[in-house]
């Protein structure tokens, strides 16, 4: 308590407010303070931004065909160059942000919710609904993921909506142990005991009064599968088992750049500096919000 | 201490049975199932397809078939005949161990000196340049996707400037052309070191710090030891615990390969085994790598859930039961490679 007094007064904030507020300004004050993470969160907004209003933006339409620029390298009308069946591949680059991005989006939603569920039940009803979740952990840890990861998405036919699905349900774990063991400690807190002996109910306890303490590692994991998440939708798309062309992607652009390497170097280059620099920013983010929202300790790597 | 090892051992078991089970499932509900490959020949009858099941076992109930199969695979190491090739699965994979093992183990012995070395350095010159250029440099070891570093590295060196080969692996035989395989390995070595290095110098430089925070080391700043002594013999000693326990638990690897860059560098070893074996549909090689990954990832678990038990004897055998070890346990965040 002295120590958040302190830090209070080092921030410049009035450590006589209620603290819900005290944290909410403390939470932005930290916020804004590292240049790298604000320079992350714009260069993300804008590519979220562009990838979003990628048909208003883009020069040409997603699959429309020049069959006079074949494989070429950057022109005026092409900025990035043409593919081999005539595509614009800038138009390509930003529609393939739309689709990596969502599929990112949405196996991150799928690996936080199945986390949280199964964590908040391990940690919670404890027992045998903690073993069991503990034995699901311990068998998902001691797979090869990626192996798996791969096997399966060559059942799934490369779908839109498969390869999330597929990446979510292998990349939970991670949230799964974060919130058990928030919850245990949870537990054994004086405020848990009072609303308990006050008769909350389970499930108010639960996501009133113990889910919110929680949130921040979970929040903090979400950001840097995020980024993960990006990474193995590319490489499944850059082995030819992720999202099917003529969707692009910034993977399976890569794949297809790949053959003419030699020919036009920046459409391999393009989509991968493009993974790179997005992952980069989310990295930096989570740093960010790992310090925002005091989540100390060990993971802090 | 006899006894954790047993019970931890013991816990081993059920997550090998679950993983045998799902191998199990997994070689049925591929498509076609396993004589998939088979059935798709127009030459073959239906007679020919019920000889076929006949002889595999495949007419028997299933779990009759499940324990035959995982007597086959889990106590004998028989993993069957690749559908493709028609050779035994093992003796393919050991055709693919040696230069599996070269290429990782090249690139764990980088990734570990440079890793220890940089966190190091980080965690000493920390808040300074270097500090923030090594920083840097990891974050972006573990945002760049594998391949495209492997596909620029390509480029440069090999297509433009003409420097390294473009990928293979040269055989280490009569010729003797031990520079010659050594031009081969530098792109995918030094690459496939830098996804892990980029993780493992990060637990460095945090273990350090940590360490630095401890009483021990104020103690034996106060009692007069000189710097290098206090830094090398105390700190370092602590802080190489969570790096052990990583590098540990990606010991597996070193014998399953590296997929993606095996797939970019053509690099013939175990990953690329697979991703070829996925491309024929060649089941029971998949299996036979998975399974065998499988294995390796619960035998090291075990060995490094024991082995910080024995460095750290802050981590008693009764926490490990009660935190079921997974709580200790870290999951390295990294590219895939």
């Amino acid at each position: 308590m002295a120590e958040a007094g302190l830090q209070g007064r080092i921030w410049g904030i009035d450590p006589s407010l209620p603290s819900m507020q005290r944290r909410r300004i403390d939470f932005f004050s930290r916020c804004t303070v590292p240049k790298p993470v604000f320079f992350a969160l714009v260069l993300i907004f804008l590519i979220v931004a562009v990838s979003l209003l990628a048909p208003l933006v883009t020069p040409y339409g997603r699959d429309t065909i020049d069959l006079d620029h074949i494989l070429t390298g950057p022109s005026p009308q092409h900025i990035l160059g043409t593919d081999e069946l005539g595509r614009d591949l800038l138009t390509r680059l930003i529609f393939g942000g739309r689709f990596t991005l969502l599929v990112a989006f949405v196996s991150v939603a799928i690996a936080t919710v199945i986390g949280l569920t199964l964590g908040t039940l391990a940690g919670y009803i404890g027992g045998f609904a903690d073993h069991l979740v503990s034995g699901a952990v311990d068998l998902f840890l001691s797979i090869p993921v990626f192996l798996v990861l791969l096997l399966a998405a060559s059942f799934s036919g490369g779908r839109l909506w498969t390869i999330p699905l597929i990446i979510g349900a292998t990349s939970w774990m991670e949230t799964a142990r974060l919130v058990r063991a928030e919850f245990l400690s949870l537990k054994g807190e004086e405020f848990v005991e009072a609303a308990r002996s006050m008769g909350v109910n389970a499930v108010s306890l639960i996501f009133k009064h113990m889910l919110p303490h929680a949130l921040s590692p979970v929040i903090v994991a979400a950001t840097v599968g995020f980024a993960q998440a990006m990474l193995i939708e590319s490489a499944l798309s850059f082995l030819g088992y992720g999202v099917q062309p003529p969707l692009p992607t910034w993977g399976n652009m890569l794949q297809n750049a790949q053959i003419f390497l030699r020919k036009t170097p920046l459409a391999a280059f393009a989509p991968g500096f493009m993974i790179c620099i997005t992952c980069l920013c989310i990295h930096y983010v989570s740093e960010g919000l790992r310090y925002a929202l005091g989540h100390r300790g060990h993971e802090t790597v | 201490m006899t006894a954790f090892l047993v019970r931890r051992f013991a816990r081993a078991v059920p997550t090998v049975i679950l993983i045998s089970v799902a191998a199990f499932a997994c070689l049925h509900l591929a498509p076609g199932g396993p004589v998939g490959v088979i059935s798709g020949n127009p030459k073959v009858t239906e007679t020919d397809l019920a000889r076929i099941r006949e002889n595999f076992g495949l007419d028997k109930p299933l779990p009759l078939q499940y324990l035959y199969w995982f007597r086959q695979v889990f106590l004998r190491f028989d993993f069957g005949k690749s559908y493709v090739t028609g050779r035994p699965v093992s003796e393919m994979i050991l055709q693919r161990l040696p230069a599996t093992l070269e290429l990782m183990g090249a690139a764990f012995a980088i990734a570990v000196l440079l890793g220890v070395m940089i966190g190091t350095v980080a965690a000493l010159k920390r808040g300074t340049l270097i500090d923030d250029v090594f920083s840097i440099i990891s974050t972006v070891g573990m945002s760049v996707p594998v391949f495209w570093l492997g596909l620029m590295a390509i480029t440069v060196f090999s297509l433009k400037l003409g420097l390294l080969p473009a990928g293979g692996r040269s055989e280490l035989g009569a010729g003797k052309d031990v520079i010659g395989h050594l031009r081969h390995l530098v792109l995918p070595a030094a690459i496939l070191s830098l996804a892990y290095l980029s993780v493992w110098s990060r637990y460095m430089r945090v273990g350090l710090l940590e360490a630095f925070r401890g009483d021990f080391i104020r103690t034996a700043r106060a009692k007069g030891l000189g710097e290098g002594i206090v830094v090398f013999k105390h700190a370092l000693r602590n802080a190489v615990l969570p790096v052990l326990t990583v590098v540990v638990m990606q010991v597996p690897t070193i014998f399953t390969g590296a997929v993606i860059t095996e797939t970019v560098f053509s690099w013939p070893g175990m990953g690329r085994m697979f991703y070829e074996g996925l491309q024929r549909h060649d089941y029971t090689r998949i299996l036979g790598v998975v399974v065998i990954a499988s294995l390796l990832i619960v035998l090291f678990n075990t060995i490094g859930d024991v082995l910080s038990m024995v460095i750290d004897p802050r981590i008693s055998p009764h926490r490990f039961e009660r935190g079921a070890g997974v709580c200790t346990r870290k999951t390295a965040a990294g590219a895939p490679v």
